[in-house]
């Protein structure tokens, strides 16, 4: 026989259940509104391209160019892996300087469905000399959120 | 055998029981939409990431001022002074916003520069109706 009780035990669960639906469909409603990071890669591509266009010449190909001396860019920032610094000939395949994660080019190249988890880039041509070069920069860097 | 003294107040205990706990999750709830209403984690991202624009998109020697009216309005209401909301790290190469006592949102910038003289300046007075950022940038020496 079942003790006096036993329903309003079984009750308890049943009013979590419900708590934790109710719960649930709070915060995502309210994430799906307020939640969503403001977009800055595509901005910050376009950064780092204007500023590494302006110091892009024929070094990049030569052995030992420093590039975080010549353009004043942060090594430890870049080398975070959030980055992507791509020039290529379009004359000759074997002219290329890449800095960062070369697979943001493939990423950002796909034109199917998109995540948003992929990288943004910009990506153009530059003409150095009488060569014309295809460049690529992508950025996937995410904000950091602690508790102090 | 059951004793109807004992099963009214189980029946009690169990009434109350969930009238606590429907409080607190009310309580938990509204405490959640209106830390979202103030925005806290929307301003500080936003600031954190403009701010670090900036900063790769200037040259050395400039001055920079940035109007952070709403960034300073919500984090004097959250309890943080203005010398605290707006961090630099030169050695890290991170801009750190902070607009509440427990939440903190840091972004990297990637040029070679740092920032000094780092000061809000509040020229409508306590109420910071009007408030604005002022850093200078300079060569990594």
């Amino acid at each position: 026989m079942f003790k006096k009780g036993t329903g309003e035990a079984l009750m308890f669960f049943a009013f979590i259940f419900l708590i934790l639906i109710i719960g649930s469909g709070l915060v995502w409603g309210t994430s799906s509104f307020y939640g969503r990071d403001y977009e800055f890669r595509h901005i910050e591509a376009g950064l780092l391209a204007e500023h590494t266009l302006e110091c892009f010449d024929e070094r990049f190909f030569a052995g030992g160019f420093d590039i975080y001396s010549e353009c004043r860019l942060n090594k430890e920032v870049i080398e975070e892996g959030n980055y992507l610094i791509h020039f290529e000939s379009k004359k000759d395949a074997n002219r290329k300087f890449t800095l960062g994660v070369l697979d943001y080019k493939n990423q950002c190249s796909f034109s199917g469905a998109r995540s948003d988890d992929w990288p943004k880039c910009v990506d153009g041509t530059i003409t150095l000399g009488d060569e014309e070069f295809y460049y690529v920069f992508g950025s996937n860097q995410n904000k950091q959120r602690s508790l102090i | 055998m059951n004793r109807r003294g004992g099963a009214g107040d189980n029946v009690l205990t169990w009434n109350v029981s969930y009238f606590i706990l429907g409080i607190a999750f009310f309580v938990l709830a509204f405490w959640w939409i209106v830390g979202l209403q103030d925005g806290i984690g929307r301003w500080e991202d936003f600031y954190a990431k403009e701010l670090a624009g900036v900063i790769d998109n200037a040259r050395a020697e400039q001055d920079v001022w940035i109007d952070v009216t709403p960034a300073t309005r919500v984090g004097l209401k959250n309890g943080k002074s203005l010398s605290e909301m707006f961090v630099f790290d030169n050695e890290e190469n991170s801009v750190g916003v902070s607009l509440s006592t427990h939440s903190s949102t840091r972004y990297y910038f990637f040029t070679n520069l740092r920032v000094v003289d780092v000061r809000v300046e509040v020229p409508s007075g306590d109420n910071a109706l009007t408030s604005r950022l002022h850093f200078k940038i300079l060569e990594v020496e």
